[in-house]
């Protein structure tokens, strides 16, 4: 079968998202969840177990507290309590702590250390998985079962005063809330304000069955100066002055009331040395907790090391404390010590329902749950207890009861931190065989595309695939039998879950047929190159073309890159790779650029900046360079005394090109400081968002949208540059509509809408754009001479594109947008054109530059960096499909720009045919080598210290990135099909 | 001729790599608190400093290129300030081009112009020594197939790797190898609570005995002993530090391939 080079990749790419899709399925493992979730608060609670004779006790145990108050500080770490700032500044903590009645704890919050998976394992005491960080970008409300949902089941009354977060995931939950919001993180004072000012009300009223306050305050201080800042200390004072009205209130109210109050406090996460959280280091992790009621016994414990505890354990606590049902999903088991001084048989009660609740998670998400040790003790256990209790139930208070009691006690939070861990792991566990199905497919891709370079770069940019060659069959069906053997045996022996076996056996089957075939193709295609090898060397023909420079540089910084993807550091700091390479880059193309305008003519009179002295005929003998011939022939139309000049200009922006983008760069760089080690750094777009400078990113934004306008309109039809014009002035309506900049004319608008109308306008412009673009396109392939029409249509696309770009940017991020066109153009006019590059390298240095714009941008590794706000621009609510499409284009700007002006300017340049499929084909295996490379390295990384918070969120971005590579390549290959049409 | 030219090259460059050392050892002599991790910026200055005496005495010495004609005092006088403007504007041009790499425009300016300064007198003071200041001459010597004699070929060769060696010298950068968390102790007991955090105990000891060493630990032998090295030399430590390397390890290979 023949296939052009540009087809063949986009087949090939498919391929890989396939391989990746399927890999990342068994990468990412689900999250432990509960199945029967329909049925909410419908099951009655487990029965007291008894051997013989039938228990009484079949009803849920009473609440053990009237009222509860949660306090929960955001990134409170835990030597803010326990260490020597709590001393210092938290003194009446420090008395409940280490005189009061009271337990503490180490709380330890699994990575991502994020408020919202947080506030999630608190009331759910599930473990929020790293997917669904990514799914739960916006927030919706909380579908699982949690303490809170059981609360509002059971009629309890639930107060809410913080971040509006919680008032988001539980909707209608809270008989009155007052949210704040989390958006002005230079603000410390008045969130906290806001939730404080309601607190003498409601501690006096007392018509509440559960009160949770979120202060904010703490992480915003964090975020602002760090956890050494002396801002933390006041605060933490404030802190401890809450806390004391609020115990002080609840001591005083629990007169009124049969049952103590329960107060709790905790964090969310902790904080890390800059002050920053979301990873996994010490700081960020730990917790204080620390439940305080009267009903707990003072007495005086090793307050200097707490106890460690999971953060999930809260959630199974409160329900036990509130007399609810445990959650569904908890993984947690309960703090034994809050409940330790009820009688005997509440206390085996209580465990009894939180392992039977663990078990039943564990049937239902491990098929051999029987044979797990938690499991196992959990029955031991069980059977122990019923005998106890028809013991109890005979014979009443006696030593024997109380000794065989706590043995029963002991073996039931055996089996609750067995089971408690084993669930746990569950969500750690990798789903190996899916992960081995999808690299080998995405393997055997690049190894096809590797071995198919030689052909697929030649000059016909024809490939043949042999897809029946005589011993193919034979070896595909031998394959075939061997995969589905082996299927069939891991399938049947698995231990955990596994996704790849779950599929239906005609989608599996699919995948291993697709993995054998091409693996017989790539068999054969080594076959032909090492018989065809033998051939060309009886015959010695070597085209003995030396490698330049650049192409020396390409190669080894492709390399290098991969690489580096290896190191955790290499991976958080990848823009620095990218500006490095894009830096060298610019420095090879001006060393080339000189060796081409100096060495190439000595007939020239000398202007460069180094040849002051002109050259002798001794470099005559030099190489001649392509770029002064290119000069020449272009000189040849021109009037030889007009030439001189305009030649002398060029030969000077030639020269001058490399460094003014260099320059660029280094003013971009300056713009976004990106990445994690020198992200706290102050860069422009900081200092450019702040409130004081708005005029000054008024005047930035409107530069850079005039200069977008001017270096975009010179390709266009009339039509789409008016379109063009309005569009951009619809952005800039658009950003003062939502008051980022602001009208000379109107400096102080206060009315801040969401700019819907603005931003409408801009999307039908943008439509009518690509529209016309397409229009023109599909004209010029019904008339097939009218080349111009074509690369006119591309450059139209391209400006939709453009002008898409500029509407989803945040306006201090539009200069990155002008500078990427200038880029463009100056690459274009003064670098490629003069020193004819082929479409191969062209290709590379367009691809370096989108990733560099990429990190220009302001993206990094980390998944928080994703703009998510260019996917509500002109929306009025969420609306998942167009939202996730401006979001992912929003953040994949920079590379589909380069993209889509490699195509323009290919398809522009008539010197050779193939090259919009040898541009299709580099494009596709510069993609695919750093994704497969990186699969590799994280399956062998798997249990690396970072994979959660630097590996994982890199995979995502690279299978993200491979995705809208497939979609380059396909528009690629529509272009390059409509070529070969009109041939 | 030939031999003895390069007999006479293998003695320079030797002579060159033991001032380099030198520079290490002799100021310990005379300053106080001087070390190369704490002091690197006076190192740094005593380095080219050495590195420049050096070659000017060596190259006036033997002198390689003999062709050079008698002439008056007053054309020295011109040709030697003429070097020395060649120099100071290597200096600022690697300077600028530092900064287009990247390099922080007003902290850390002192550190970034010595490194200039250091990268120009590994590369341009052999030239100025060999070639004078003509940029004729210089652009020949580093276009392909210009080079004519075993000097100009060890000058080439000497500056080349003097860039590739600083450029690889910025690829530890990135690397947070100064974090307390890299460091020997804590960082062991990190690695492993954060094992047990995310795994069971007892499969942590298995998944160990069947994956090999974590490649945390993998890691710490190396940044351990480069850990310190780099904090403390800061980025323009580290990038001349490893490109003397380079340019030793290059001049190795040279004689190599040439007594073979």
């Amino acid at each position: 079968m023949r296939l052009g080079s540009g087809t063949f990749a986009t087949c090939c790419v498919a391929i890989e998202v396939l391989g990746i899709a399927v890999f990342l399925r068994g990468f990412f493992p689900a999250p432990v969840r509960s199945s029967a979730r329909a049925v909410h608060g419908a099951e009655p609670p487990a029965p007291e177990p008894s051997a013989g004779a039938s228990s009484n006790w079949t009803t849920l145990p009473s609440p053990l507290f009237s009222k509860v108050v949660i306090v929960l500080i955001d990134a409170l770490r835990d030597d803010f309590v326990f260490g020597s700032k709590g001393v210092k500044f938290m003194p009446y903590t420090t008395y409940l702590v280490e005189k009061g009645a009271s337990h503490s704890f180490v709380a330890e919050a699994k990575p991502p250390t994020v408020t919202m998976p947080r506030i999630k394992a608190l009331m759910t005491g599930s473990l929020p998985g790293f997917v669904d960080v990514v799914r739960n970008l916006n927030s919706p409300a909380l579908l699982e079962d949690s303490v809170i949902r059981q609360a509002k089941t059971a009629g309890k009354r639930i107060i809410f005063y913080g971040d509006e977060t919680w008032v988001k995931l539980f909707p209608k939950h809270f008989v009155e809330y007052d949210g704040t919001t989390s958006f002005f993180v230079s603000d410390y004072t008045e969130v906290d304000n806001n939730v404080t000012r309601h607190l003498d009300k409601v501690l006096k009223r007392g018509d509440w069955d559960m009160l949770i306050l979120h202060y904010l305050g703490l992480d915003h201080i964090g975020h602002i100066s760090g956890p050494n800042s002396p801002l933390i200390g006041h605060k933490l004072s404030e802190m401890d002055s809450v806390l004391m009205k609020i115990h002080t209130s609840l001591q005083s109210k629990e007169r009124e009331t049969p049952l103590p109050n329960l107060l709790v406090l905790c964090g969310d996460h902790g904080m890390s040395e800059t002050g920053s959280h979301g990873a996994s280091s010490m700081e960020e992790v730990n917790t204080p907790l620390i439940l305080i009621s009267s009903a707990f016994e003072r007495k005086p414990g090793d307050i200097r090391h707490p106890k460690h505890v999971q953060q999930t354990d809260v959630a199974a606590t409160l329900a036990i404390a509130l007399g609810l049902p445990i959650p569904k999903d908890s993984v947690g088991s309960l703090l034994f010590p809050v409940v330790e001084g009820r009688p005997m048989r509440e206390q085996l009660r209580f465990l009894h329902l939180n392992t039977v609740q663990l078990s039943k998670l564990l049937q239902e998400n491990v098929p051999s749950y029987e044979k797990d040790p938690g499991f196992e003790q959990f029955k031991m256990s069980e059977r122990l207890h019923g005998n106890w209790i028809r013991l109890y139930l005979e014979e009443k208070h006696s030593e024997v009861l109380f000794n065989l009691g706590s043995k029963v006690l002991r073996q039931y939070l055996a089996a609750l931190k067995t089971l408690s861990l084993s669930l746990s792991t569950q969500v750690a566990q990798y789903d190996m065989y899916s992960m081995m199905v999808g690299t080998v497919v995405v393997l055997e891709v690049l190894t096809l595309l590797l071995l198919s370079v030689p052909q697929a770069l030649h000059r016909k940019a024809e490939l043949e695939v042999p897809l029946s060659s005589p011993g193919f069959s034979l070896l595909f069906y031998l394959v075939i039998l061997v995969l589905s053997a082996v299927h069939v045996i891991v399938c049947t022996s698995a231990e955990s879950s596994c996704y790849f076996c779950g599929l239906s056996w005609l989608a599996a089957g699919g995948v291993m047929v697709l993995a054998s075939a091409l693996l017989c193709v790539v068999v054969s295609v080594l076959t032909n190159i090492l018989v065809g090898g033998n051939a060309s060397r009886k015959n010695p023909v070597h085209p003995s073309s030396r490698w330049s420079e650049l192409d020396l540089l390409i190669l080894l910084g492709t390399a290098g890159h991969v690489l580096s993807l290896g190191a955790s550091s290499f991976v958080e700091e990848e823009h620095q790779t990218w500006y490095f390479l894009v830096n060298t880059l610019c420095l090879a193309l001006s060393q080339e650029t000189y060796r081409n305008c100096f060495l190439g003519d000595d007939s020239e009179p000398p202007c460069g900046l180094r040849v002051e002295q002109g050259l002798d005929g001794a470099t005559a003998a030099w190489q001649d360079g392509p770029a002064c011939d290119a000069l020449e022939r272009d000189k040849g139309h021109r009037s030889p005394s007009a030439s001189q000049g305009l030649r002398g200009h060029e030969k000077w922006m030639v020269l001058a090109s490399p460094w003014l983008i260099l320059a660029c760069c280094r003013l971009l760089r300056s713009l976004n400081q990106t990445g994690v080690q020198w992200a706290h750094r102050p860069d422009l777009g900081h200092w450019l968002t702040s409130s004081d400078h708005k005029a000054e990113l008024s005047v930035l934004a409107a530069i850079s949208l005039l200069v977008v306008f001017v270096l975009v309109q010179r390709g266009c039809s009339s039509v789409s540059k008016a379109a063009l014009a309005l569009g951009l002035l619809g952005v800039y309506c658009y950003r003062a509509a939502i008051g980022s900049v602001r009208f000379p004319w109107r400096p102080d608008s206060k009315d801040i809408s969401k700019g819907i109308i603005e931003a409408r306008f801009v999307y039908v412009f943008v439509l009518g754009i690509l529209f016309t673009g397409t229009k023109d396109l599909l004209k010029s392939q019904v008339i097939a001479t009218d080349f111009q029409l074509k690369t006119v249509g591309l450059w139209e696309i391209h400006s939709g594109l453009v002008l898409l770009a500029a509407l989803l940017f945040r306006p201090h991020n539009l200069p990155v947008l002008a500078f990427s066109l200038l880029i463009q153009t100056l690459m274009t006019k003064f670098i490629w054109k003069p020193l004819r590059h082929d479409a191969a390298e062209i290709t590379v240095m367009h691809y370096w530059f989108g990733q560099a714009f990429f990190y220009f941008q302001g993206n990094s590794n980390n998944i928080a960096t994703v703009d998510i706000s260019a996917g509500f621009v002109g929306l009025d609510t969420y609306v998942e499909i167009p939202a996730v499409l401006l979001t992912a284009f929003g953040t994949y700007a920079g590379p589909v720009l380069w993209a889509s002006h490699l195509v323009h300017f290919l398809s522009s340049e008539t010197r050779s045919s193939s090259a919009l499929s040898h541009a299709c084909f580099c494009y596709a295996l510069i993609c695919s080598i750093p994704v497969s490379t990186y699969i590799v390295l994280v399956t062998s990384l798997r249990y690396h210290l970072f994979i959660w918070s630097v590996f994982s969120p890199k995979l995502l971005y690279e299978g993200m990135h491979l995705l809208i590579t497939a979609a380059v390549c396909v528009f690629f290959t529509a272009m390059d099909q409509t070529r070969l049409t009109q041939s | 001729m030939k031999d003895t030219d390069i007999k006479r090259l293998l003695y320079t460059h030797l002579l060159c790599i033991f001032s380099i050392i030198l520079s290490v050892f002799i100021p310990s002599l005379f300053l106080e608190n001087f070390s190369i991790l704490e002091t690197h910026l006076t190192w740094l200055c005593i380095c080219s400093g050495f590195v420049t005496a050096v070659n000017l005495v060596l190259y006036l010495a033997v002198k390689p290129n003999t062709s050079s004609k008698r002439s008056s005092l007053s054309h020295k006088v011109t040709r030697f300030l003429k070097c020395c403007i060649y120099f100071l504007m290597s200096c600022f041009s690697f300077h600028v081009i530092f900064v287009l790499y990247g390099a922080p425009l007003i902290e850390l300016a002192l550190e970034t112009f010595l490194f200039a300064v250091i990268l120009s007198t590994f590369t341009t003071v052999p030239c100025l020594c060999l070639l004078g200041p003509n940029l004729k001459a210089w652009l020949r010597v580093f276009s392909r197939n210009g080079v004519s004699s075993i000097w100009e070929n060890s000058l080439q060769m000497t500056t080349i790797s003097s860039f590739v060696g600083a450029w690889l010298g910025a690829l530890p950068i990135p690397l947070d190898w100064e974090r307390p968390w890299q460091k020997e102790d804590i960082q062991m007991s990190d690695a492993e609570r954060k094992f047990l955090a995310s795994h069971p105990v007892d499969s942590l000891h298995s998944s160990m005995e069947r994956y090999g060493p974590s490649p945390v630990r993998l890691e710490r032998p190396l940044a351990t002993w480069l850990a310190l090295l780099f904090h403390h030399s800061g980025y323009t430590g580290i990038e001349s530090n490893l490109r003397t390397r380079t340019i030793n390890w290059s001049k190795g290979r040279y004689f190599f391939v040439q007594i073979l």
